[in-house]
């Protein structure tokens, strides 16, 4: 039974957006009884994901996080992931909602032998209502954004390909951006379609596009 | 000395420009409600008016949203943001 990494820091908004929003991953790889090391706040640090990477060698890993073109951070934005980690992104499906290291880390990771690494390759930008933020399953605004790029994880974990999972995600970013420019410019998110489109756009799958879990 | 003058001209035009862009992008941000929040990886969550005084200063995080308003604008000229939402839903 192959397994899920997952990586929640929880240190800013943006990461107690992530981290919240991840719980949906977690639930449906629970629900298809998959095992789940989930690394939530001070967990998500680099010993503790290398360490699992490397040792138990989960099948999937999805990494929420601040990024930059060549690593992935954690809790308190350590870095948890970078591009001279070699052994640890082996064999691996891995996601990371984080900004631009698809340029950098993604690429090495695939010539370092992971299977197919999805991810930005620009800053991930996130729209949110500041009423919300102890509740941000509750936030509309937020679910605009952050239902598509669950649906990258939510997909792999329903047995999809990789390539299945980046279009079906870039499908979703481009519903929500079609019923926004439906409602037209009084609609209350009308303002987010310009930071949807981004997002979508900047979305890669890198690697083998057929892999599947 | 021509040389000189064509560099001094396009210099100007360029700062014209420069200014005339800053200008299209706070008169577009003008539609981003007052209670909502733009968070942009781990520069920080911007409401419209810090993002307006950004721009202004011409800083990392006005470029950024510069640069995401241009290309915006751009898939509208090009009727790329036409082509992307006449796809048909396959998930729908």
């Amino acid at each position: 039974m192959s397994k899920l990494l997952i990586t929640r820091p929880e240190h800013d908004i943006t990461t107690r957006y992530l981290a919240k929003w991840s719980e949906e991953i977690i639930k449906e790889a629970q629900a298809k009884g998959m095992g789940v090391i989930d690394l939530h706040r001070t967990k998500a640090n680099r010993e503790r994901v290398i360490g699992v990477m490397e040792k138990i060698s989960p099948r999937l890993v999805v990494l929420n996080g601040h990024g930059s073109k060549n690593s992935v951070a954690g809790h308190e934005d350590e870095v948890i992931l970078e591009s001279s980690d070699k052994k640890a992104v082996k064999s691996k499906i891995i996601f990371a909602r984080s900004c631009q290291s698809a340029q950098g880390l993604g690429q090495k990771s695939i010539a370092n032998g992971a299977n197919a690494y999805l991810g930005y390759k620009e800053d991930f930008l996130l729209a949110y209502n500041p009423s919300k933020i102890s509740r941000p399953l509750e936030d509309k605004t937020a679910k605009l954004f952050l239902e598509p790029s669950n649906a990258v994880a939510v997909s792999l974990l329903k047995n999809h390909s990789t390539g299945y999972a980046d279009k079906k995600a870039k499908d979703l970013f481009r519903r929500n951006v079609k019923n926004l420019l439906v409602k037209g410019p009084s609609g209350d998110d009308y303002f987010t379609v310009k930071y949807l489109l981004w997002d979508m756009t900047h979305q890669v799958c890198l690697g083998d596009m057929d892999a599947i879990l | 000395m021509v040389e000189d003058l064509e560099k001094e001209q396009l210099k100007d035009a360029e700062q014209d420009i420069s200014r005339d862009v800053k200008d299209l992008v706070i008169a577009r941000l003008d539609i981003f409600p007052s209670d909502r929040k733009i968070a942009i990886g781990s520069s920080g969550e911007f409401s419209k008016e810090e993002l307006i005084e950004h721009v202004k200063k011409g800083d990392e995080i006005g470029n950024k949203a510069i640069e995401v308003e241009l290309a915006f604008l751009r898939a509208l000229k090009d009727g790329d943001l036409l082509r992307e939402v006449l796809v048909p839903d396959e998930y729908e």
